[in-house]
């Protein structure tokens, strides 16, 4: 099922990033033509201020994916080169293991802090390529139970069950992502994410399995996101 | 201009790419295939090598008051060390050591106290149960001492105990 999940995903991307570059050299063109004949003029340190929705989990849960997350962002043009961002998101999964017959119970916000430098900022445009960094936390509760463990040597059996189980991660992300201005104020774009796990507190029975925001509890993961973007008119 | 733009979008197109192609392949890795368990090492106490037994049974005590045993291990031949599994449900494991010599059998008795820890790993790894040993006591019929190695349990392959025995007489 997840492995169907990404080839769609894989086609998707494919298929929107393909658009892409037809929709930033139209853009672009243009404005170059104007560039050249205008006098030059200083641009102002503040541009705009843009809400970011990411929509790539709502799909990739409605897909069969384990988790569910939804997450809204405001970001800031400075220059038209750097992007402070903020971005708040909320994560849950309900999973069940069948083999083990486990069964994993989440949700909790999280938080993520960073900067986006647009490496084509000299165009001016509003479709562009960018580089990022995050920093990013999460406080969760959990409930992880399953069937009692049984000893098949000693005999007896131990119920296996935690509840309400708590833990806090700090993760870093490293990004690489597109933008492109699809309509009067609005831009959508993807952005591909190495995140790397600072520290996550572990429990005497349990560690988190999923941490909203940044994934399963790997030490290093990866992550896509689809935003669409609106930028708030001045 | 417009190659370094075809050049951008190229390198984005092969970034997503190979991240998408590693994601796709990732599987988990579950490490612990096996009931973790205390492995015991046989030395020579003068030498500190490692010892040969010839023959040996060993018997898990289901119930000290009641001398009831189970043979977890029966006739084992020339071992170097052994492997036993806690009991998930005591803080205390009693286990029988005995050797089987031509026309004589003797026995040891080890005691290990240990805190139980299951332990949820993953949903795709599921869950173990892991041990902390807190002590030990043991008859010495034939042993000599034992000595603790490592206390944590984690797995079935590390050392956790030495078992030293006397110089065999010529």
């Amino acid at each position: 099922m997840k492995k169907k999940t990404f080839k769609y995903f894989f086609l998707l991307l494919k298929s929107s990033l393909l658009l892409f570059p037809f929709t930033l050299f139209a853009q672009e063109e243009s404005e170059i033509k104007v560039e050249s004949s205008a006098p030059v003029i200083k641009a102002p340190i503040y541009r705009e201020t843009a809400l970011t929705l990411d929509l790539y989990e709502l799909g990739s849960y409605a897909l069969g994916g384990d988790f569910l997350s939804t997450e809204l962002g405001i970001e800031v043009s400075l220059k038209n080169r750097f992007f402070p961002i903020l971005e708040v998101g909320f994560g849950t999964t309900n999973a069940t293991e069948d083999s083990y017959q486990m069964q994993y119970k989440s949700s909790a916000p999280y938080f993520r802090a960073g900067m986006n430098y647009n490496v084509m900022s000299k165009s001016g445009s509003r479709s562009y390529l960018y580089v990022g960094a995050r920093y990013g936390f999460t406080a969760v509760t959990y409930d992880v139970y399953g069937p009692p463990m049984k000893d098949d040597v000693w005999g007896g059996e131990l119920p296996f069950a935690y509840y309400g189980e708590k833990s806090h991660a700090h993760w870093g992300e490293l990004l690489v992502g597109v933008k492109a201005h699809i309509y009067k104020n609005f831009q959508m774009g993807w952005s591909v994410r190495y995140k790397f796990r600072f520290s996550v507190k572990e429990n005497f029975n349990t560690t988190p399995w999923y941490l909203p925001g940044y994934g399963k509890n790997n030490s290093t993961n990866l992550g896509i996101t689809y935003n669409l973007i609106y930028i708030l008119p001045l | 201009m417009k190659r370094k733009r075809i050049s951008y979008i190229g390198i984005v197109l092969t970034i997503i790419t190979c991240f998408l192609g590693i994601v796709s392949c990732g599987e988990s890795d579950c490490s612990i295939t096996r009931r973790p368990a205390s492995r015991f090492v046989f030395k020579d106490t003068s030498t500190g090598l490692d010892v040969v037994i010839d023959s040996l049974n060993v018997y898990a005590v289901l119930n000290e008051y009641l001398s009831q045993d189970t043979l977890l291990l029966n006739r084992i031949m020339n071992v170097q060390y052994i492997s036993l599994p806690l009991n998930y449900t005591s803080e205390t494991t009693t286990f029988i050591l005995e050797y089987l010599l031509p026309n004589v059998r003797y026995r040891d008795t080890i005691r290990v106290h240990h805190t139980n820890i299951p332990t949820f790993i993953s949903m795709d790894c599921g869950r173990d149960m892991f041990f902390h040993i807190k002590g030990f006591d043991y008859t010495k019929n034939e042993l000599d001492t034992i000595g603790l190695t490592n206390p944590d349990i984690r797995d079935h392959e590390k050392e956790n105990f030495q078992i030293f025995f006397p110089a065999a007489e010529e």
